[in-house]
């Protein structure tokens, strides 16, 4: 792909998922001070969200010059293909887990 | 299977039969006078069978494709958030309507995404990708179904932020004053 046709990719598949984090992580920051649970909640959810959608990130180049994803370095590791997959499915729903943990960990004032 | 023999809508009366039965039996609040025989797991029990009756054949066969089960995480943590936002005994009520938001999302987005609109629109926009930039057809179809689901995460997660954000407390409301008839006497 050429330069324009990868900004074209990322901004269409990468940039609203680092605006959610990065909203995430400003909810996190504005009550930091006050409700340090909620705040770290949202920070781990944020974190989860990013890390969860690096698994096509290519982290080096092998010596052909052909990237190797986080995906693949894991499958040279051995681990199964398959078990990869899961495990940055559930930690999407971890993400989403802590999300609504930070909202619903206090009491309801009128209940 | 379920669907081949009991149609769509039937199953939909179905299941509306079955949960309002079972909460006109167990889950309205009692009247003035009236014994509270209220059964909560009961009332819990019809809707996840009502929902079982819904989406058993097409839409279970589905989750549990290829294509749709590495959502199957995240359609547990919505449920499990749907408890919570509809016991309503956590949380503020801010964040529990905008958290509502975002666990119809969670559990609705792998359906949502199989719905032949949104299918025609990423087909449309797949188009205009492959035009404005030449990638190649099936990259551009790869990109934009990527990018449906990063626009459903963003959302998801912008709820959810929402819905965290730090609102002023306001002050709890005042309880309604008794009712007195000597008052004004």
């Amino acid at each position: 792909m050429t330069f324009e046709q990868q900004v074209i990719a990322f901004a269409l598949t990468r940039l609203p998922i680092v605006i959610g984090a990065g909203l995430l992580l400003s909810a996190a920051a504005r009550q930091w001070r006050d409700k340090r649970g909620v705040a770290s909640l949202l920070a781990v959810a944020a974190v989860a969200l990013l890390t969860s959608q690096a698994a096509e990130a290519p982290i080096w180049e092998d010596g052909r010059g052909f990237p190797v994803t986080v995906t693949r370095w894991l499958n040279r590791q051995g681990f199964d293909l398959d078990v990869i997959r899961w495990a940055f499915a559930v930690e999407l729903a971890a993400a989403a887990a802590c999300g609504l943990a930070a909202v619903f960990l206090r009491r309801a004032p009128d209940a | 299977m379920l669907h081949e023999s009991f149609p769509l809508p039937a199953r939909c009366v179905a299941a509306a039969l079955c949960f309002g039965l079972a909460w006109a039996a167990f889950g309205r609040r009692p009247a003035t006078g009236e014994p509270d025989c209220r059964r909560p797991g009961i009332v819990w029990a019809a809707g996840f069978a009502a929902a079982w009756l819904v989406l058993a054949g097409d839409g279970a066969a589905f989750l549990i494709s290829h294509y749709a089960r590495w959502w199957l995480p995240v359609v547990g943590v919505g449920i499990v958030g749907s408890w919570f936002v509809l016991r309503r005994e956590r949380g503020t009520p801010h964040g529990r309507r905008r958290a509502a938001g975002a666990v119809v999302l969670m559990i609705a987005s792998p359906f949502l995404s199989r719905l032949p609109g949104v299918n025609s629109a990423s087909a449309s926009l797949a188009d205009l990708v492959e035009r404005a930039t030449g990638i190649w057809p099936w990259e551009a179809e790869q990109l934009v179904e990527q990018a449906m689901g990063s626009a459903a995460m963003l959302l998801v997660a912008a709820l959810i932020a929402w819905a965290a954000w730090r609102v002023p407390e306001r002050p709890l409301r005042q309880e309604a004053l008794p009712l007195d008839g000597t008052a004004n006497a």
